[in-house]
């Protein structure tokens, strides 16, 4: 029996060390582009609390701000989402991956939230990346750039050709992921889209 | 040894025990949440008159921010460079402008009706309609500073169809959707009409959450009635009857025949119920089978108003008396539901044919069946008898996104009939303005009327006593009034 206890005991340890390894907060995983990403404000109501709520400084939190109290940048970039061509100064790093492969990641990191936390995250796209860079409750980074995962100067998760994505959110745990695709207009022909 | 391996729970013994213990619990729940209903169903006011509500439901999140529009010269500047020439309504100097509506009350702005909808500006004008502005899901009053700070907690999963569906109908944002509340009524109010020959909650659109409840079972119609046997009618039918009759042993399929057997004599007898209003002709007022929007555009088959007439027809049987071929009912509950209203792209066809495209064709055909509805009712002397409501899954983003409008939060509602104290505006007009009192941030209004406040309104004038309440709306004490005065 006590062979068995030891057994576990070393097996959580090794656990812990893992997810310690993997998911510090104290040391998140930049996300590639999130330079310029505004610096945090007041967080999604039902997240705020969450550094205090588990002993974690202010500063633990990822430089994310997931309700974008940059509330201009958010309504220009919605008003500016669909038809606007993006100017080229978002265009991101290009990359080798296909951009299908792109969405799936995405679409692949909006899923293992949503089966983090019970539910897919909402909102617009800048309250989504934010929640999916980690600002969430247990400040969990989901996003990949090694997947090409990019965002944007005004915290927007982008597409291959530097456009935000657009989130349908059908339930909590259906996310339509859509990119403008190469003519860079949402709702055109060449559009691409994963759920 | 012997001692130990008796007491020893074994994984698989756990686990069985965890999974009856599991089922107990859930069967004792759903037994006190039964009990609850039926005393409190007992003591409720004794009933003998007729009324029926009427949800219609606009899928997939109406945008409300162009069925009612400031016309306020300022207010409407405001508007009209937020929404872009892609969205904006005209108030002046365009074939198709706003219709401006004279509400008795003042609550500093004045409004006008999108111009598709001409018919609910005529109701409006007679007191039969009222607006109910900025309602939505909420656990608690919430302002923005509130949510900002994200205390008290907001509805889950906002701005998700399917959850904000479920929420709109069950109003009880925080817990499993067990049941609707259509569906609470409709056990609460079950016992003024033992005997019934239809279900109290009838549905148009197949299954939802609002009619769900836990002891009355929603009932499906379709646009031309009970679903029928296809090829089983006369001496095929009788002897279809005759052998879902013979008894048998077996509880399971004894329990089969029976709900066959029951479907088969309730359809029947609803489909005579229903024949002496089968002409088309029988309205004073037609219900549209086709719709064209009066700004323009195509005509289109309107499964609304289909949905309408057929709520319509069931009406009149329903408070027609047993003795005259009808059901005899006192209370009905009806559901219908017409989709097309998430319009993230093509909401309207360009720059400057704002009046015209998809919401307009939308909006007509809402504005139309519900005033061919309402003539129905006035024709059949219900109309203080029927009240007709509108509800979808949230608003739309009040900027436009180039093309249409995202998901939002609160939007604005219709309620409809004889007993409304219509011709006002009820709840607040939002702030119109990003990052304003009532945004999120990116023009989502945060609801200043909840949907419990607006629903417990209703149910209310319904039937439900104040002292059941409770019941059928848990949250509704969280609220400064459950009754906003509207019916």
């Amino acid at each position: 029996m006590k062979k068995i206890l030891g057994v576990i005991l070393v097996l959580l340890a090794v656990a812990a060390l893992w997810f310690l390894h993997h998911f510090n907060p104290k040391n998140p995983v930049p996300p590639s582009g999130s330079a310029a990403i505004p610096s945090p404000s007041t967080g999604q109501p039902g997240n705020s609390a969450s550094s205090a709520s588990q002993g974690l400084p202010a500063s633990a939190v990822p430089a994310i701000d997931a309700n974008p109290a940059s509330e201009p940048a958010a309504a220009s970039n919605l008003a500016a989402r669909a038809g606007a061509v993006q100017p080229e100064a978002e265009t991101v790093p290009p990359l080798d991956m296909p951009p299908e492969i792109v969405l799936q990641n995405v679409r692949r990191a909006i899923t293992q939230y949503g089966a983090t936390f019970g539910g897919n995250p909402v909102g617009t796209n800048p309250e989504i990346t934010a929640a999916l860079a980690g600002h969430n409750p247990k400040q969990i980074n989901f996003i990949s750039p090694e997947a090409g995962m990019h965002i944007n100067n005004s915290g927007e998760l982008v597409d291959t050709w530097g456009t935000p994505l657009f989130f349908h959110q059908l339930s909590g745990s259906d996310t339509e992921v859509r990119s403008a695709g190469p003519d860079r207009k949402m709702w055109t022909p060449d559009d691409l889209a994963t759920r | 040894m012997n001692d130990k391996s008796i007491s020893v729970l074994t994984r698989r013994r756990f686990i069985r025990q965890a999974a009856c213990a599991a089922l107990g619990t859930a069967a004792l729940t759903d037994a006190i949440t039964n009990l609850r209903f039926i005393n409190a169903a007992s003591a409720q006011s004794a009933i003998s008159d007729y009324k029926a509500l009427v949800c219609i439901f606009l899928s997939g999140g109406n945008d409300s921010n162009n069925l009612i529009i400031p016309t306020i010269q300022s207010e409407y500047d405001n508007y009209a460079s937020i929404r872009t020439n892609v969205l904006a309504i005209p108030i002046s100097g365009a074939p198709y402008v706003a219709i401006p509506l004279s509400p008795l009350n003042s609550d500093g702005h004045n409004y006008g009706l999108h111009p598709a909808c001409p018919e609910l500006a005529t109701l409006f004008g007679e007191g039969k309609l009222a607006p109910m502005f900025n309602t939505g899901t909420l656990l608690y009053p919430l302002t923005r500073a509130q949510y900002k700070a994200g205390n008290p907690v907001q509805p889950p999963q906002l701005f998700s169809h399917s959850d904000q569906v479920t929420q709109w109908q069950t109003s009880l944002p925080d817990r499993p959707p067990l049941t609707g509340w259509g569906g609470r009524c409709a056990d609460l109010l079950n016992s003024v009409q033992p005997g019934a020959p239809i279900s109290l909650a009838v549905t148009l659109a197949g299954a939802n959450t609002f009619e769900v409840g836990s002891i009355v079972s929603q009932y499906s119609v379709t646009t031309s009635g009970a679903i029928n046997l296809s090829g089983v009618s006369g001496a095929r039918l009788q002897a279809l009857s005759n052998i879902l009759g013979v008894p048998s042993q077996n509880l399971q399929v004894q329990a089969y025949a029976g709900v066959g057997a029951h479907a088969l004599q309730t359809g029947g007898l609803l489909n005579s119920a229903i024949a002496p209003t089968a002409a088309a002709n029988y309205w004073n007022v037609p219900f549209p089978t086709t719709v064209t929007s009066p700004t323009g555009g195509t005509a289109f088959n309107s499964y609304l108003a289909s949905q309408l007439r057929m709520i319509a027809r069931l009406i009149e049987a329903g408070n027609r008396s047993a003795a005259n071929g009808g059901f005899g009912m006192r209370r009905q509950i009806f559901f219908c539901q017409v989709g097309g209203y998430d319009l993230h792209s093509g909401q309207t066809p360009g720059p400057g044919q704002t009046a015209v495209g998809s919401h307009a064709n939308l909006l007509a055909e809402l504005s139309q069946g519900m005033f061919a509805f309402q003539r129905a009712m006035e024709q059949l002397g219900l109309s203080n008898k029927v009240t007709t409501f509108t509800a979808s899954d949230f608003g739309r983003t009040f900027p436009c996104n180039g093309d249409g409008t995202d998901h939002g939060w609160g939007s604005h509602h219709l309620v409809l009939g004889g007993a409304v104290k219509g011709q006002r505006t009820y709840g607040t007009f939002p702030t119109l303005a990003v990052n304003g009192p009532d945004d999120t941030n990116t023009g989502r209004w945060i609801p200043t009327t909840a949907v419990d406040q607006y629903f417990a309104t209703l149910a209310t004038w319904f039937g439900v006593d104040n002292s059941n309440l409770a019941t059928v709306f848990p949250n509704i004490g969280r609220f400064a009034t459950s009754n906003l005065g509207f019916v």
